[in-house]
């Protein structure tokens, strides 16, 4: 070390720069502050004490700490180089806190809530019993409340100084939280940077909804024991939050300063939730559904399929955008992927919270791409359900809008059940406890397509079609020319007036003359009406008959009592 | 008893009620707009809000103070806050004309320059802050960083030995000064500065930093038994496993072959600076934000 320097004693000033650990930007601090811990050179996430996380998240001195009488327990007396009750007192002179985590009640925009926080800081966030009892204590009160209960967490696992205790508070947060998912409470869990091992194993990623910010690490095992296990270099960004969204493990990544809005606004949706009540829906200026298929006008079917087919028809989030209010997407089957073949979330109709979700496609050959033309993997199947069940855990209705070609036909969509996936939604689609409208907006193509459409009211926009298969494909397999798809489309009675006989259909969205695409807004005004229509029809219907009607629905098809035959074509012979 | 609108003003300003304090402040300033005390209660309240007006009601109120210093150091921090660092800069400037020894102010400047590119003026500015207090310690801190950030690491070193000398156990400082000596070839030196790291640094699981610091310098002057030792050691407090490649580089350095394929150099020394920069940020980023 280099000589003393003669000053007898240290003076320190208040530090007003940061040294952003991302881009070694020198930030002032209360700039930093103001950004609400972001780095405005790079956007870099700082990592925010529990003191910070309070002041930004919730309304103005709306947080009451309840977690006073919390403190870890050295049930085995443990020591290292250091014993545990020693480390304990370096953690909490360091932190102010006596243990890792708090919880309490607070509000965000003025809707109140339980919350758990736990504090990276004092230990590494490990969880100990303490900390296990900060989460079970607020999921309790949560359930005990009826409130929803926010957990937000910030953990390198559990805590080894307490052995097997420390083991147990997986399991201790993991029954709480299922406790509340039986009460049906609304439970969010936020994954701050980072949360590891046995707090991403329990009960964090146990959340109905798993809200993240850019660039937090989250994951189960440590990015180099991966590595040095595989012995493979790990991809860029790996296990940051945004890769977990692409894999399909999060809900929603939102940078900091939306985080509070959003979640004030998923907050507001499920107060919606809780209006069942028809009143509640909104009034309506497009034309009404067509339920006599002598009014629909007869289009040459093919005519239909192209049109169902065209590059500027309205797709789903264009309908989700002019029908609904406030729409909150989710994504991620919480399994393997995000399939943006599929999309789905939260949208406020009048006073009414539903589910609304369905096949994207895209305009441009680009988004078209990007959305797989609309036809999704087993994943986007399992992300659908999952938000299907979501609506029927919260006692929301569901809308569903059909618009695929089919299911994709590929290697990995049949190695991961894409089968598996469709059957597993039709069959739950036919027991959700909730209204179920499902209308096909464009190509209602096959078992693809009825993953989605197992309703209590099916409808379709005029100039859509539904079908078994393809016309191109009936064509080439029962015709043996794939150049009789037009013929093929008339013999499988795809459209609107003759599915609507066959009661497959229970009603006919008009469409503008010339088809969807020429006015979207007016083809949304329509399909608003209908939707509105049947949901006011449904609301009042009590669970178990709604169910029990939506069997019969479907359980008439093909019962040659009950199942009305179409006339023969005249051209059938040609 | 409080009675004048300023003083009414600036308790709820210290009792961190800024709208409050805001709007008692604006309607004093409607019966007189020339009070310098409700417009810098205005203007820091404003800061505080987040509003772009702040420094609007600070520089009215340097402009009728002049001789006024909190008034230009306030207005500073308002132009800061907003990112118009040349304002901010010559706010301080006046500031300091009026108050040459506020170390804090130097500061400032020193890091405003460094922001805005100016590392020489950076470091004249942080060096008349050091002169001014030899004992300041975000002084010292701050000429650290920046000789760093300007990749004068031998002056570096010497800032950071002094900060050293007056919080000899600053985990942060005895960090950075480990690396400086990496940097500059003193492999005994940063040897030395991790074995105290070791000692000071009494995080759970930090060990492995350290021992990876010290493996890194034997490496450096190929010291590969010591190295191995230190490995070995390593892998004994490793429960993430983030040693075992390095082991296996070292191991095949001593005996020419190991159990399972060694890394190459370049990966050891890429693994080697992650875990130096994770080490920091874990120190860094604990300080709060």
């Amino acid at each position: 070390m280099a000589s003393k320097v003669e000053t007898p004693a240290k003076t320190t000033e208040q530090v007003q720069w940061t040294k952003c650990p991302s881009c070694d930007a020198f930030v002032y601090h209360k700039r930093l502050k103001r950004n609400l811990g972001v780095c405005p050179e790079c956007n870099y996430h700082f990592r925010l004490p529990v003191q910070e996380r309070i002041a930004t998240l919730f309304d103005e001195g709306s947080f009451e700490d309840l977690s006073g009488d919390i403190e870890p327990v050295d049930a085995l007396q443990f020591a290292d180089s250091k014993p545990y009750a020693a480390r304990l007192v370096d953690a909490e002179r360091k932190t102010g806190r006596r243990e890792g985590a708090l919880y309490g009640t607070a509000t965000i925009g003025g809707r109140p809530l339980v919350v758990s926080i736990m504090d990276f800081a004092f230990i590494g966030g490990s969880m100990g019993g303490g900390v296990g009892e900060a989460i079970t204590r607020g999921a309790e009160l949560a359930r005990e409340r009826k409130l929803p209960f926010l957990a937000i967490s910030a953990s390198g696992g559990a805590r080894m100084q307490e052995g097997c205790v420390s083991l147990m508070q997986l399991a201790k947060t993991s029954a709480a939280v299922a406790r509340l998912h039986e009460e049906g409470v609304l439970f969010i869990s936020f994954l701050s940077d980072p949360t590891y091992g046995g707090v991403s194993a329990s009960f964090a990623t146990l959340g109905d909804l798993l809200i993240s910010e850019p660039g937090s690490y989250i994951g189960f095992a440590g990015p180099k024991v991966i590595e040095q296990t595989i012995r493979q270099q790990l991809p860029e960004g790996f296990q940051t939050a945004g890769f977990l969204l692409d894999h399909g493990q999060l809900d929603l990544v939102e940078p900091r300063e939306n985080l509070k809005n959003s979640l004030r606004k998923i907050l507001e949706l499920h107060a919606g939730a809780a209006n069942g009540n028809p009143d509640g829906l909104p009034d309506t200026s497009g034309a009404a559904p067509i339920t006599n298929p002598d009014e629909l006008s007869v289009r040459n079917p093919w005519e239909v399929v192209q049109l169902s087919r065209h590059t500027e028809r309205p797709n789903t989030l264009e309908y989700i955008s002019h029908i609904f209010d406030d729409y909150q997407e989710f994504f991620g089957d919480r399994l393997f992927d995000e399939d943006a073949a599929i999309v789905g979330g939260l949208a406020r109709l009048g006073e009414l919270t539903v589910m609304a979700l369905g096949h994207q496609k895209g305009h441009t050959t680009a988004e078209m791409m990007e959305r797989n033309f609309g036809m999704p993997n087993p994943e986007g199947y399992r992300k659908a359900l999952r938000l299907m069940r979501y609506a029927a855990k919260f006692g929301m209705p569901i809308v569903t809008f059909v618009d695929t070609p089919g299911a994709y036909p590929g290697i990995g969509a049949e190695e991961r059940g894409q089968s598996i996936a469709i059957a597993q939604s039709i069959m739950e689609m036919s027991r959700f406890p909730v209204p179920v409208v499902v209308v096909v907006t464009g190509e209602g193509g096959s078992g693809g397509a009825l993953a989605l459409a197992v309703g209590d009211r099916v409808m379709m926009m005029e100039n859509s079609y539904y079908s078994v298969i393809s016309p191109e494909g009936c064509s080439t397999i029962l015709f043996k020319d794939a150049a009789q798809a037009p013929r093929a489309a008339a013999a499988l009675r795809v459209t609107a007036p003759d599915l609507l006989r066959l009661k497959i259909m229970d009603a006919i969205v008009p469409e503008p003359e010339g088809g969807a695409h020429t006015d979207a807004l007016a083809a949304a005004q329509n399909l608003k009406t209908a939707i509105v229509t049947s949901l006011r029809e449904l609301l009042d219907t009590p669970p178990d008959e709604l169910v029990e009607r939506r069997y019969a629905r479907f359980r008439m098809f093909g019962n040659a009592d009950q199942q009305p035959v179409l006339p023969k074509l005249e051209s059938a012979n040609e | 008893m409080i009675d004048a609108p300023a003083d009414q003003a600036r308790a709820l300003y210290g009792a961190g009620d800024f709208r409050a304090c805001r709007e008692l402040a604006l309607k004093g300033l409607a019966d007189d707009p020339n009070d310098v005390n409700l417009l810098r209660l205005a203007g820091t309240a404003s800061a505080e809000l987040n509003l772009p007006e702040a420094s609007d009601y600070l520089k009215r109120a340097v402009d009728l103070d002049p001789e006024n210093a909190d008034a230009w150091r306030e207005l500073a921090e308002a132009y800061l806050v907003q990112n118009r660092l040349s304002d901010a800069m010559g706010a301080i400037q006046q500031a300091l004309e009026l108050r040459p020894d506020d170390v804090s102010g130097l500061i400032d400047l020193g890091l405003g320059a460094l922001a805005a590119g100016r590392t020489d003026e950076a470091i004249g500015h942080l060096q008349r802050a050091v002169e001014r207090d030899p004992a300041s310690i975000s002084a010292r801190r701050a000429l650290l960083d920046v000789f760093r950030a300007a990749g004068r690491n031998e002056e570096a070193l010497k800032a950071a030995e002094n900060l050293l000398q007056l919080q000899p156990d600053d985990v942060l400082t005895t960090i950075e000064a480990a690396e400086l000596n990496l940097a500059l070839g003193s492999s005994q030196a940063a040897v030395l500065e991790y074995q105290r790291l070791l000692t000071i640094d009494d995080e759970p699981e930090h060990e492995v930093y350290a021992y990876h610091g010290m493996i890194q310098a034997e490496i450096q002057r190929d010291q590969w038994r010591r190295a191995l030792d230190l490995a070995i050691e390593a892998t004994r407090v490793d429960r993430y496993g983030r040693t075992t490649d390095l082991l296996a580089y070292v191991v095949t350095q001593v005996f020419g072959t190991a159990d399972r394929p060694a890394p190459t150099r370049a990966e050891v020394d890429a693994a080697l600076a992650a875990s130096q920069s994770e080490h920091r940020r874990l120190h860094s980023e604990g300080l709060g934000f």
